[in-house]
């Protein structure tokens, strides 16, 4: 059989040959000292030896097998490491490009043993049916396209990447795949693409080698499709596995699409709660939705889905048990929900903290009711006196009642006619019974504030600076007015106790609101994260690394630049971020949901079971299918020729061990 | 010449052997009183001997007049002398008895030390003579079963070293002691040279020849195999040898040659050979001597 190296060169070889040779050699000529022994009466010994017929030339030739042995074993070792191969291998084996699905419908249960089961063996089936000369390479196909193995003929190496696939929370991105796959085959002849998935792909996504032959499918999910055979052997053939239920069966799943909650603005003890859920059942399913608040069962809803019925639904007014949500879905025993990712969502409700405010002023009964009603406004009552004294005030916001403010004292605050001699915009003198014209009704701190017909007795006439902004305003001059920067101020123009604001729910609405802008605290809707995309996080800005645990309870270090991380999130539940030493407490949480209505729809395209059928059922298929078989055991001759190498060692010790070439 | 340090080999439960051996002689012997060994030679004895002619001169009261009575002749009586009968003792003290583990030394000297007692117990005068490549050292012939302490210092301080010369230790042995007795050689006959013509020194000088061939089977064992360089232990003569089991074999046969040869010569010539193996206790060896006569009478 004629071999040529694969490992080694010739030049490498026969470099080889010559050092080994060498070394045999030079071992071989070196004189091992003898043992020494005493013995009683040596004469009696030199007549045995006398005794013995010495045949120099037999010596000569057993000393000289000796090293021929051990040269042959050198000769049969380097071989080995060249990795002989029949050149014929090297022309005729291919190249093939294993995409497995490992998408979230991947994990649907609708097959024995789940649909990744069912592609982990229809891969190792293929890898099986690899001989000597095929490499293969294989890559998992999610939100990311991760190639395992690099090209390889060991199928030991491929077994084992197979057998750790892992279905993730994310879509597939089939076209990026496809293109790597291509790529990755590009000059290299007798190229192959298996892709192996249950063909649960969104209808209307276009793959590369796969062309619409025909008019659309019956249930209008995407068109008649086929796989199209290679223009030339440099380009590969596509193949498709299916790895799922057949067309028209599986694909039961109730999910939840969309869980979103946010506290009430002024009730922060409540909060609302936003949920999409949707059916791919054939027939009417009646469920439950537990809503579970840190763990605790807090709601309980039922819920009937019809057909591919689609539901909204608000739930207001719930009382906030806790802080991490987890809606989920449980079906009676006679409904198999065929896809248990989506069946559970999370989400976060802002953290509520506390405000320590000052209020600082002869006494107001108007003011310290309005911010009473506030369950999280720590307040703290101090007269202008206690104020002045006070030697380094820290608060959170300082409301000064007809006081002037500190001009050493920095932070947000809310001026209420502030006497002019204190006042950080120039009094120019009063207006008198000052009526309402202007509102500013977009601006975050009049949000819920009605001040229509506002009665005002008088009030301090100030110009606006550059910068500031005008809330509202009679003809004469402002009435509200809010500068920013690193000491945010509301200024009230006049004595609030002179007005009937007081008497208006807009008055510690208005407070409110003045918070929320001091310090954003979000009163919309707080969006969780969708697995599969790139989440960007923000977090302190001296911050310069990270430390990301899953919910799995991986860790994983991340940099953080100019206060945002970017997180690729790939799995469903409650992430946590530590934003330093873990003994410290400093973290933030992240809710991710699949949230992706095209893959919790699990149902497998026709089309594309079609094209794979078709392709299956034609004579190249069928030769795919069934010409792969080895004609012989796929042992490489490397492993042949040191099996020869070792052979001969032992034959080798077994004849010096018997004297026989010593 | 290779010094070998021998251990203390004469305790109480060896004296207690010793004791033993010479209750058993003194049976062997039939309860003889003082003086029981009788030299060959005739004498002023008691013990009558023999009859000879009477010759003129000799002295009359001699003459068997009985025997004139009956025969009308005149012979005279003759008696046996009494006389010393001396033992020598030649153990071997050549660098060959040194080897292994107990060495054959001490072997031969427990067979040294028990001969010594048995013949002080029967009043024999006896001497230590070791030899290797000569004679080396000579404990002078002594009497009475109190000495026997003498030739246990003795042979205590004696160390093994020297090639094996025997003729020349011999030779030399009986230059050096005229009065003629047993010569005991107790030697592993390890000579390049030969045995027979030492032993026939101690023949053709008239001594009683007695050879008791101490070995050691595990001479004869040899575990090592390979390429080896035999060293000789007197002569440090090297022979370089690839061992195996064959080779081993064939030098096994090649000492039970040289053993039957010594054993032939001494049955021929008509000196008691024993065969003295370490592996068996002295007082076994010493108790076939007295089975087999010869060295008691």
């Amino acid at each position: 059989m004629n071999l040529v190296p694969t490992a080694l060169t010739w030049t490498q070889v026969g470099g080889l040959l010559a050092a080994a040779g060498l070394v045999v050699t030079l071992l071989y000529l070196v004189k091992t000292r003898r043992r020494r022994v005493r013995v009683p009466f040596g004469p009696l010994w030199t007549e045995v030896l006398g005794r013995r017929e010495v045949s120099s030339l037999w010596r000569l030739l057993k000393q000289v097998l000796s090293w021929l042995l051990a040269a042959l074993v050198a000769v049969l070792l380097v071989s080995a490491a060249a990795d002989p191969r029949p050149p014929r291998e090297q022309e005729e084996g291919r190249s093939l490009v294993l995409l497995v699905d490992t998408s979230a419908s991947m994990a649907a249960t609708d097959v024995p043993g789940g649909r990744l089961a069912l592609a982990k063996a229809h891969a190792l089936q293929a890898v099986e049916r690899l001989v000597p000369a095929d490499r293969a390479m294989l890559l998992s196909v999610d939100g990311q396209v991760v190639p395992l193995v690099s090209f390889t003929r060991d199928p030991a190496l491929l077994r084992p990447a197979i057998q750790a696939l892992q279905a993730s929370a994310t879509a597939a991105d089939w076209p990026r795949a496809l293109r790597f796959a291509h790529t990755a085959l590009r000059g290299r002849p007798h190229g192959e693409i298996l892709l192996i998935t249950d063909a649960a792909l969104p209808p209307g996504m276009e793959l590369p080698g796969l062309v619409a032959d025909g008019g659309p499918m019956p249930d209008g999910r995407g068109a008649s499709l086929n796989l199209q055979p290679p223009a030339s052997d440099l380009q590969p053939v596509i193949r498709l596995l299916p790895a799922g239920p057949a067309a028209g069966e599986g694909g039961d799943n109730v999910a939840i699409l969309a869980f979103n909650v946010r506290r009430y603005p002024v009730d922060r003890t409540s909060y609302e709660l936003f949920l999409r859920v949707k059916s791919t059942f054939a027939r009417p399913v009646r469920c439950e939705l537990n809503i579970l608040a840190d763990g605790v069962l807090a709601e309980h809803i039922p819920l009937t889905l019809q057909p591919g019925e689609e539901l909204h639904r608000v739930f207001p007014d719930l009382p906030v048990l806790g802080r991490k949500l987890l809606a989920r879905l449980v079906f009676p025993e006679d409904v198999v929900d065929f896809f248990p990712t989506d069946d559970e969502a999370y989400a976060l409700l802002p953290e509520q903290q506390k405000l320590k405010v000052a209020l600082v002023g002869p006494g107001n009964l108007f003011l310290e009711a309005a911010l009473l009603l506030d369950a999280q406004v720590e307040l703290t009552r101090l007269s202008p006196e206690q104020y002045r004294d006070l030697p380094s005030p820290r608060f959170d916001v300082t409301l000064l009642d007809r006081t002037a403010p500190r001009p050493d004292v920095a932070g947000p605050r809310i001026l209420i006619a502030p006497p002019p001699e204190g006042s950080p915009w120039p009094v120019e003198g009063s207006m008198d019974r000052p009526e309402l014209t202007f509102v500013r009704r977009d601006h975050p701190l009049l949000r819920w504030v009605t001040l229509n017909d506002l009665n005002i007795d008088e009030a301090w006439r100030v110009t606006p600076a550059a910068g500031d902004t005008v809330l509202a305003a009679a003809r004469q001059g402002p009435l509200l007015l809010y500068r920013g920067g690193a000491s945010p101020t509301l200024l009230f123009t006049f004595d609030v106790v002179r007005s009937d604001l007081p008497l208006r729910a807009a008055f510690p609405m208005l407070l409110l609101d003045a918070f929320e802008e001091f310090f954003h605290h979000d009163a919309e809707l707080l969006a969780t994260y969708r697995t599969g995309e790139t989440w960007h996080v923000s977090v302190p800005e001296e911050l310069q690394e990270v430390v990301w645990v899953a919910p799995d309870g991986t860790r994983q270090r991340l940099p953080a630049q100019r206060g945002a991380v970017a997180i690729g999130g790939r799995s469903t539940g409650f992430h946590r971020l530590l934003l330093g030493p873990e003994e410290q407490g400093q973290e933030r949480w992240l809710a991710a949901n699949l949230a992706d209505p095209r893959e919790s729809d699990i149902r497998p395209r026709p089309d594309l079971l079609q094209a794979a059928a078709r392709d299956a059922a034609s004579p190249a298929g069928r030769g795919a299918a069934e010409s792969t078989r080895p004609a012989r055991p796929r042992r490489p001759p490397w492993m042949t020729v040191l099996a020869v190498a070792f052979a001969i060692l032992l034959l080798e010790w077994f004849t010096y061990q018997r004297r026989v070439t010593v | 010449m290779v010094q070998t340090v021998s251990t203390p080999l004469f305790d109480d439960s060896f004296m207690k052997r010793l004791e033993l051996l010479a209750v058993v002689a003194r049976k062997v012997l039939g309860g003889m009183g003082r003086a029981e060994r009788r030299s060959r030679r005739i004498g002023q004895g008691v013990e009558f001997a023999d009859h000879r002619d009477y010759a003129p001169g000799d002295d009359f009261r001699l003459i068997d007049w009985n025997i004139y009575g009956r025969l009308g002749r005149l012979l005279l009586r003759l008696y046996e002398e009494e006389e010393d009968v001396f033992l020598y003792l030649l153990p071997d003290l050549s660098s060959s008895m040194g080897q292994g583990r107990p060495p054959k030394w001490d072997h031969a000297r427990q067979i040294t030390a028990a001969l010594a007692y048995i013949g002080l117990s029967g009043l024999d005068r006896v001497s230590v003579v070791p030899f290797a490549d000569g004679v080396i050292d000579r404990l002078p012939p002594t009497r009475g079963r109190g000495q026997i302490f003498k030739v246990f210092d003795f042979l205590q301080r004696a160390r093994t070293g020297g090639e094996t010369r025997l003729r020349e230790s011999l030779r030399s042995f009986v230059h050096q002691n005229k009065r003629r007795g047993l010569a005991v050689v107790i030697s592993d006959f390890y000579d390049g040279r030969g045995f027979e013509d030492a032993l026939n020194y101690l023949r053709y000088h008239r001594f009683e020849t007695f050879v008791i061939q101490v070995c050691d089977r595990r001479e004869l064992e040899f575990g090592h195999h390979g390429d080896l360089t035999l060293v000789d232990c007197e002569t440090q003569e090297q022979v370089h040898v690839t061992l195996n089991a064959r080779l081993v074999e064939r030098y096994r046969q090649a000492h039970r040659r040289f053993a039957l040869r010594l054993e032939e010569f001494c049955t021929t010539h008509q000196i008691p050979y024993y065969l003295a193996p370490i592996q068996t206790p002295f007082d076994e060896l010493v108790l076939k001597v007295f089975r087999d006569g010869g060295l008691l009478r």
